[in-house]
């Protein structure tokens, strides 16, 4: 197939599919405005760049659309960390859907303040949802490190109490029983299959949808559901066997959502 | 660009992902990619994230809505409603300190030591061997023979390697000098690694990651030479194990043989450059030799060192040290060039 086109002829037939995949990754990913044309841009320019060593390489192992949408996706990741440092959404964003996603990357990777992030998405078409949901699915989301000389997300007022030395006493405690909750898990995942391993991390540990993930491994999200669910009964047993208590488990692993 | 710090994973070809996206693969290269995936960092967000998106396109273009919800889910767009009937009342708001936020993300660390373990794991499936039993192909058994072995190498020891070409400049190795350079790498990555050399080991196992790299089969061998490059300066005896299986899987992957040469030129020279008769007196000694005289395909120049080296170690007395150690470059040079 390619040694009859050019190149170039390739580039023009998915232009359009790498500005769509393009578009909906900057979406995915709270990008949007000059940010998300720029990307359009870079995307692009990647499949251009070298004499078109993206298209020259490919070996017809996958559709040319599948492969050239790896090509953007992985082409973001890189856009986004040289932009933004190494940013993700928290994995309780992931779940907590798209508007939450939206607000965590505009308070914590651009600074914005919670008033100004919810004025950004309403007036941007982003969001219905009203005011109080949006501050409250804020209060959702993990705290995170801002950049220095940003001020706080939200009004003092609302903030809880600075954390008091036995506060801190307290989470020295937690973080000790996450790690051994961790290492149990480590155990756990090591003897499950690569493919339940894939489904059990992108599940539960990066809270990513059962029908993203079935559309990855290629099956049916009805079964892989139940799967999941048996996963996850599945460590949580190994776990308690091997001594973890069931309220760490429940403090320390996101294995109860979706 | 930035050069790619050999001790890190190299990227899955995207080509192999859209493969797996396609539902392309067979079975067994489905699961190494998989396996490879749930352990890896990046390429597992580039492999779901465009997952997300050909499934959303896939499903505007069936007409079956954007896709963004699980049916499971059911109602609010975009997860509002959900986490409205999942809260309490106004005021509420409130965040938590970060250690004591109830759900968090999986720590990032997590995916590199399950890699190390599925690395181990992995190894010891194809050597069928258990931690601790008896190692005849383990390269490293040669810098056991040498008699202060927590003495570390000689100053100033790898920036004069016989084979003298720079790594990666020169044309493709042959699978003998890939072999015997491995041999010789590992020696000194052992003594390196026994003197908790931490900048040492870390160069020579970067070295070695860079001699695999070039071989994909050689992946699962690389990644636990990368491993050990990460842990440089840990205490020897918790790297000893996995320095074992590294060695014993390159010597599996690239020649047993022709690796325990170049392990045993090596660390000869060590001994020479010591003058550590003791090395050369050592039963092991003996087979090493028969074994570099016995390969198939000795040049000639390597024939007659080995012949050299042997008449040289074989008397009771001590042997002409400077005529010993020329003889080991000569092998070095000659095999691993």
């Amino acid at each position: 197939m390619l040694n009859r086109l050019e190149p170039s002829d390739l580039l023009v037939a998915h232009r359009e599919w790498i500005e769509k995949v393009a578009a909906i990754t900057c979406h995915r990913n709270s990008v949007w405005g000059d940010d998300a044309e720029e990307f359009a841009s870079v995307a692009i320019m990647k499949v251009i760049e070298n004499d078109y060593a993206v298209l020259r390489k490919f070996r017809g192992e996958s559709d040319l659309k599948t492969y050239l949408a790896t090509v953007v996706v992985r082409r973001f990741q890189e856009y986004a960390r040289e932009r933004w440092g190494r940013w993700r959404n928290s994995a309780q964003a992931e779940r907590l859907g798209q508007p939450a996603k939206d607000l965590e990357a505009l308070v914590y990777r651009d600074g914005y303040t919670l008033r100004e992030a919810i004025e950004v998405l309403r007036t941007s078409g982003r969001t219905s949802t009203s005011d109080g949901e949006l501050a409250r699915l804020f209060a959702e989301l993990p705290m995170r490190s801002r950049r220095p000389g940003i001020a706080d997300p939200i009004a003092p007022d609302t903030l809880a109490a600075p954390a008091r030395a036995d506060d801190r006493v307290i989470a020295a405690e937690a973080e000790e029983r996450c790690r051994k909750v961790m290492e149990e898990l480590l155990r756990a995942l090591t003897r499950l299959d690569p493919d339940d391993r894939v489904l059990v991390r992108g599940r539960f540990g990066e809270g990513r949808s059962v029908a993203d993930i079935a559309r990855g491994l290629q099956c049916d999200q009805a079964p892989l559901y139940r799967r999941s669910e048996r996963l996850r009964d599945e460590i949580r047993r190994s776990m308690e066997e091997a001594g973890i208590r069931k309220e760490d488990i429940e403090e320390c692993l996101p294995l109860h959502d979706r | 660009m930035t050069e790619r710090d050999p001790l890190k994973a190299p990227h899955i070809d995207e080509e192999r992902l859209a493969a797996l996206l396609d539902g392309n693969l067979d079975a067994a290269e489905r699961a190494e990619l998989l396996a490879r995936l749930a352990a890896s960092d990046e390429d597992f967000r580039v492999f779901v994230e465009t997952a997300a998106v050909l499934r959303r396109i896939e499903e505007a273009e069936a007409g079956t809505g954007p896709g963004e919800q699980d049916p499971q889910e059911g109602g609010a767009p975009d997860g509002a409603a959900r986490v409205s009937a999942s809260r309490p009342g106004p005021g509420a708001a409130k965040i938590h300190p970060p250690s004591m936020s109830r759900r968090r993300r999986w720590p990032s660390g997590f995916w590199a030591a399950l890699a190390a373990v599925l690395v181990l794991a992995a190894l010891l499936s194809v050597l069928r061997v258990r931690p601790g039993s008896p190692s005849p192909g383990d390269p490293g058994r040669m810098a056991s023979l040498l008699e202060e072995r927590g003495a570390g190498l000689p100053r100033g020891w790898t920036e004069h390697r016989p084979w003298g070409v720079a790594l990666g400049t020169g044309d493709p190795l042959s699978a003998r000098a890939r072999a015997v350079r491995l041999g010789a790498l590992h020696v000194d990555l052992v003594l390196a690694v026994q003197a908790r050399d931490t900048a040492g080991s870390s160069r020579l196992a970067a070295e070695i990651v860079v001699l695999l790299d070039e071989l994909p089969p050689a992946a699962p061998v690389a990644d636990g030479y990368r491993d050990l490059g990460r842990r440089a300066g840990e205490a020897p005896e918790r790297l000893a194990g996995p320095l074992e299986e590294a060695g014993r899987g390159a010597a599996e992957l690239l020649g047993e043989d022709l690796v325990a040469t170049g392990a045993w030129a090596e660390a000869g020279r060590i001994a020479a450059a010591r003058q550590d008769a003791g090395f050369f007196r050592a039963r092991e000694s003996g087979v090493a030799l028969r074994r570099a005289a016995e390969l198939p395909s000795l040049p000639e120049s390597a024939r007659a060192a080995v012949e050299r080296l042997r008449q040289a170690t074989r008397g009771g007395g001590p042997p002409d040290w400077g005529t010993v150690e020329r003889d080991l470059n000569e092998l070095l040079r000659t095999l691993a060039s």
